[in-house]
């Protein structure tokens, strides 16, 4: 057979070194973030432009740009890092490339306007690592975020890409593999923290009794509502998702393999194919795997919007053409999986991880984390964590974490605390599945069991940070509300009784809510809990048990004295415009759309309450603060 | 069949009764009509379905219960001419949406147990009797001599013809009426005919043969109401068989906003069948090589293509693929990404992930859904905007964030909409 192989595993080295001397001979490299954060504020443009400046100027050659993946730090994008000095260039916009190239590439002189200011202490930082928000975190699936171009093959070998499966293909032993992933400690990044080198031994074990040959199939469906790391890493690095697969490949014996990711992720899916075509015609992917004779090739499923296809029986049922119902996980998929066969599911991150693992050893990174994982994976919680930190906070972004950092340390250091001078009243984790943990909780040291502990979970690691105008019974009703649209109806305990649940917590949004409610809620969560089919079911009830745990005297607030404290419940709260700060500028007399407000020029207007739908647009209009909530 | 065969036996006829009657709208599952029928007396009226029935006796047997008790007494035994046999579908009957929806529920005074007793049955008759514009049919009586039982949607009219030279065998008699009330080959498929067969008249458990025209193989096929040998009662009452015709085009199904069945409405039928591109359809089916496993792959550029995920798609799609128009359609139903009605060109998604709820995402849904007056999930009536709620964009950095069309908005206020839209609409 003629091999279409032109990589060969000695090879590696000369290209990252041939690359690298490329690098080497820029003055700077100017990295704009093209994530798609970023992306959403035009960064495509500025990249562009950016190249055609400099391409105009005539210093092409000593300047290169590069469109990166997700930086993290989206609070504050479209962001340009220039290297090797590492300048932080936030908010830039088209109007700002011709002073960057005046007075930083030409003259060496930052721009000032543009660099970040640390809200907290005005302190205005030059350099990326001076600032907070990247100090604290150790990368490892993101290791290479905001340093390559996710769309070419060559920076990623330039930074060691692919050494890791070279090594691994040139050694020839897949048991050592999977004794080396078990050592680890690595558990399953999407949610679940089942140990992935148990899985893929059970898998390899299952496919040598049967005699056949297993599926690795990676799960890119981010369904969670709040979190956005594996759409990041695709969108960032492809190229470690496929070797962590190959190397999971090889390991397990398994000659195809499947990515099923998320319609809602264009970039990504694009950074993927081009993945995958790059790699194919390196020779990573296909007959003849870095000329060591092992065969394995990788092919996309598009998911369709559905919540529940992050569950892995559905998502296997999706992938057949079928709607994604889960079924009951008395049979095993590392039994019978995919065309029921041996099938290894891992998450985006967890294959991430992986060419990390082989390449620094076992040791090195179970020494990251919590717990002695030496003899027992379950004994703790290795390695490190990526968290989408979003919501009422003011650095929102992506951030990768050792495992047993607090809460506190994630959220007022790194997430530089909640802004607008609000309180912090509680952190959601592990999306709708998932529980929100109050203040007292804050110095939990954060792993998959503390979270388990707290009554929330790890997830796949959206935080979102609530400030005290939020109401916690809002936020159960609209997880409920998330979860009864996503159930996918196979089971009557999640159909109905999520069902029930809704229902009763709209009562008590509306103010209807009586007495014995809140002990009926927790019977019924209860009874989901125990009996549902599927994970989706049995986590279901985790933000109304959580929220029950910690919040119970807003529900009862809600249900005794028809209060909502935090004022978002309509039916709770009316609007009202406050004498003294009103100037009378008419500014909210148009933008309401039911006219319920009337007043003269320089004179206090008024809310007509029978009128008034609580849209809140006369709010957010008024500069003046003297719309309230009551 | 042959049609001189076919005429023959059509010229035998001789009419005993004749009846026209006006097509009724169907209002929420219900014509409100129901058909008495006599054999005996050869006469033929029309009874109101009265409120009462529709709270106390819902459904099909329900509604057979009541019209037996309206005939019955402690004497009637089965072969009392008194005895009534009666077909009802229920509110649901001929809707594609449930399972079971196109049931008829029949009953009589069984001959093995002399009491009342009931079956369902698939086949067309529930759902065709529903499109001629009745919500059950009753016959009692006995005829003196063979009869055919006509009811026929499509002209408006109502028979009972002395038929004397059908063939009594249901297989035959099928074919025979079949082609004898349809006015074409297409039409074949309005014509439903229930029969007993010869063995009826010998043995007390008789079964009743309802059939359907399979269009694929050209001929009327059967399903049963076998329980308790209404089939025998049929043959008592000396009747060769029963036919109901659809009307041309059944009237639109308004059980309250079902999606698939509003699909199925003719009016949107017909839209559709002659806006999709089959071959365009075709081309997506061949790029994904047929294969099954990719069904999902396939709907997703039909739905690209076509903005909606149309019938005759979904016929292509299985034709060419082996995959059942159901899994089609369960899967058309069961993820977010297809629509069975037509999207609007440019479709505004407003993210109501955690992250954007909490920066107050129900506000800009409420906005939105007043400023294009329709709510979450719907399309304009201009066919230009669709307003969709998404569980996350994966843009959480930037909640609130709306996405119209391709171009993702960050940090949005309920203020900026209405400025946004009227942009929008001047592109």
């Amino acid at each position: 057979m003629a091999s279409a192989c032109k990589v060969k595993a000695g090879d590696l080295g000369k290209i990252a070194d041939r690359v690298n001397a490329s690098f080497g001979r820029y003055k700077a490299m100017l990295m704009v973030c093209t994530g798609t954060a970023c992306v959403s504020a035009r960064s495509f443009s500025i990249r562009d432009r950016l190249a055609l400046k400099i391409a105009e100027k005539g210093i092409a050659d000593d300047y290169l740009v590069v469109g990166t993946g997700c930086n993290g730090f989206c609070a504050v994008g479209p962001i340009i890092v220039v290297q090797p000095e590492g300048v932080f260039y936030q908010r830039v916009t088209d109007k700002d490339l011709d002073e960057i190239l005046e007075q930083h590439l030409v003259g060496g002189k930052p721009v000032e306007r543009l660099l970040y200011e640390d809200p907290a202490t005005g302190k205005v930082h030059t350099r990326m690592d001076e600032i907070e928000f990247f100090g604290k975190q150790q990368l490892i699936a993101l290791r290479n975020k905001g340093i390559i171009d996710p769309e070419n093959i060559d920076h990623y070998i330039a930074r060691g890409g692919y050494a890791a499966l070279g090594k691994v293909l040139e050694a020839g032993d897949p048991e050592a593999v999977i004794r080396e992933v078990i050592d680890s400690g690595i558990r399953g990044r999407g949610g679940g923290g089942f140990p992935a080198g148990i899985k893929w031994q059970s898998g390899r074990r299952a496919a040598g009794e049967r005699g056949e040959v297993p599926y690795v199939v990676c799960n890119a469906d981010e369904g969670d509502p709040g979190a956005y790391m594996d759409r990041s890493i695709i969108e960032t690095d492809p190229h470690t998702v496929l070797e962590g697969m190959l190397i999971g490949a090889f390991a397990l014996g398994a000659r195809e393999g499947f990515i099923y990711i998320r319609k809602e992720y264009p970039l990504a899916l694009v950074r993927l194919e081009k993945a995958i075509e790059q790699a194919r015609s390196y020779g990573f992917l296909g007959p003849d795997v870095l000329g060591s004779g092992f065969a394995f090739d990788v092919s996309i499923h598009r998911g369709a919007g559905a919540f529940v296809c992050g569950e892995s029986t559905a998502l296997m049922a999706s992938m057949s053409g079928r709607v994604g119902e889960p079924r009951a996980k008395y049979v095993h998929n590392v039994e019978y999986g995919y065309r029921d066969r041996p099938t290894v599911l891992n998450n985006v991150e967890t294959w991430a991880t992986i060419p990390v693992i082989m390449d620094r050893g076992a040791s090195w990174f179970a020494s990251i984390g919590t717990g002695d994982v030496a003899g027992d994976p379950w004994a703790g919680s290795s390695g490190t964590k990526a968290f989408s930190l979003v919501g009422n906070i003011a650095n929102t972004g992506l951030v990768e974490v050792p495992m047993g950092i607090t809460l506190r340390e994630i959220i007022f250091d790194i997430g530089g605390g909640i802004p607008n001078g609000r309180s912090f009243k509680a952190v959601q984790t592990g999306g709708p599945s998932g529980g929100c943990i109050p203040a007292s909780k804050l110095d939990l040291e954060i792993d998959f069991d503390s979270l388990s502990e707290a009554g929330s979970m790890m997830g796949s690691g959206g935080l979102i940070v609530m400030d005290d105008q939020t109401c916690m019974v809002d936020v159960a009703r609209y997880f409920i509300d998330f979860l009864v649209d996503e159930s996918c109806g196979k089971c009557t305990p999640c159909r109905e009784g999520l069902f029930a649940l809704k229902r009763i917590l709209e009562r008590i949004c509306r103010g209807e809510g009586e007495e014995g409610d809140v002990q009926f809620l927790e019977e019924l969560c209860g009874t989901i809990g125990a009996t549902s089919l599927c994970q989706l079911g049995a986590t279901a009830v985790n933000p109304v048990m959580s929220t029950l745990r910690y919040f119970r005297e807003e529900y009862e607030e809600h249900i005794r004295d028809h209060r909502c404290r935090a004022g978002v419940c309509k039916e709770l709260i009316t609007y009202r415009i406050v004498a003294d700060p009103c100037t009378g500028c008419l500014a909210c007399l148009k933008p309401c759309p039911t006219q319920a407000i009337t007043g003269e020029k320089k004179k206090v207007h008024v809310i007509d309450e029978e009128k008034c739908i609580k849209c809140g647009i006369c709010r957010e209009v008024c500069t003046f603060d003297a719309v309230e909530v009551v | 069949m042959a049609s001189e065969h076919v005429a023959r036996i059509r010229d035998a006829h001789e009419n005993l009764a004749r009846y026209t009657f006006e097509p009724a709208p169907l209002q929420r599952g219900y014509s409100n009509r129901v058909i008495r029928i006599d054999v005996g007396k050869n006469s033929m009226e029309i009874l109101p379905v009265t409120q009462q029935m529709k709270d106390l006796w819902i459904g099909g047997k329900g509604f057979d219960l009541w019209l037996m008790l309206q005939e019955i007494d402690s004497g009637t035994r089965w072969d009392s001419p008194e005895n009534p046999i009666c077909f009802s579908s229920g509110p649901l009957g001929g809707t594609t949406s449930f399972p079971g929806a196109g049931k008829t529920l029949v009953t009589a005074i069984s001959p093995l147990t002399d009491s009342i007793m009931d079956c369902n049955v698939g086949g067309y008759l529930g759902p065709y009797l529903k499109f001629a514009g009745f919500d059950a049919l009753e016959i009692v009586g006995k005829a003196s001599d063979e009869v055919v039982v006509v009811i026929d949607g499509s002209t408006g009219e109502m028979s009972i013809d002395r038929a004397p030279l059908e063939s009594i065998d249901s297989h035959l008699l099928a074919e025979e009426l079949t082609e004898m009330y349809a006015v074409n080959e297409h039409d074949k498929r309005n014509v439903t005919v229930v029969s007993a067969g010869r063995a009826a008249d010998h043995v007390r458990m008789g079964v009743l043969n309802v059939s359907f025209y399979d269009w694929r193989r050209g001929i009327p096929r059967f399903k049963q109401a076998g329980r308790g040998g209404v089939g025998t009662v049929f043959r008592d009452k000396k009747i060769k068989a029963l036919v109901v015709k659809a009307p041309e085009s059944p009237p639109p199904w308004k059980v309250a906003e079902n999606k698939v069945a509003s699909h199925f409405a003719s009016d949107k039928l017909d839209l559709a069948a002659e806006r999709t591109d089959r071959e365009a359809v075709r081309a997506i089916v061949r790029k994904w090589n047929c294969d099954p496993e990719y069904a999902i792959e396939m709907m997703q550029d039909v739905q690209d293509l076509e903005r909606c995920i149309s019938m005759a798609a979904v016929d292509e799609v299985s034709l060419r693929t082996g995959v059942s128009k159901a899994r089609l359609y369960h899967i058309a139903t069961f993820y977010k990404a297809f629509s069975l009605e037509p999207r609007g060109e440019t479709i505004i998604q407003v993210c109501v992930g955690t992250t954007c709820h909490v920066k107050g995402a129900a506000r800009l849904l409420e906005t939105f859904e007043r400023e294009l007056d329709i709510s979450e999930g719907g399309t304009t009536p201009d066919g230009r905007f669709s307003l969709d709620a998404v569980a996350c964009l994966g843009c959480c950095s930037l909640a609130p964030v709306v996405k119209l069309g391709d171009e993702v908005i960050g940090n949005v206020q309920s203020k900026q909409i209405a400025r946004m839209m009227k942009k929008q609409r001047s592109n």
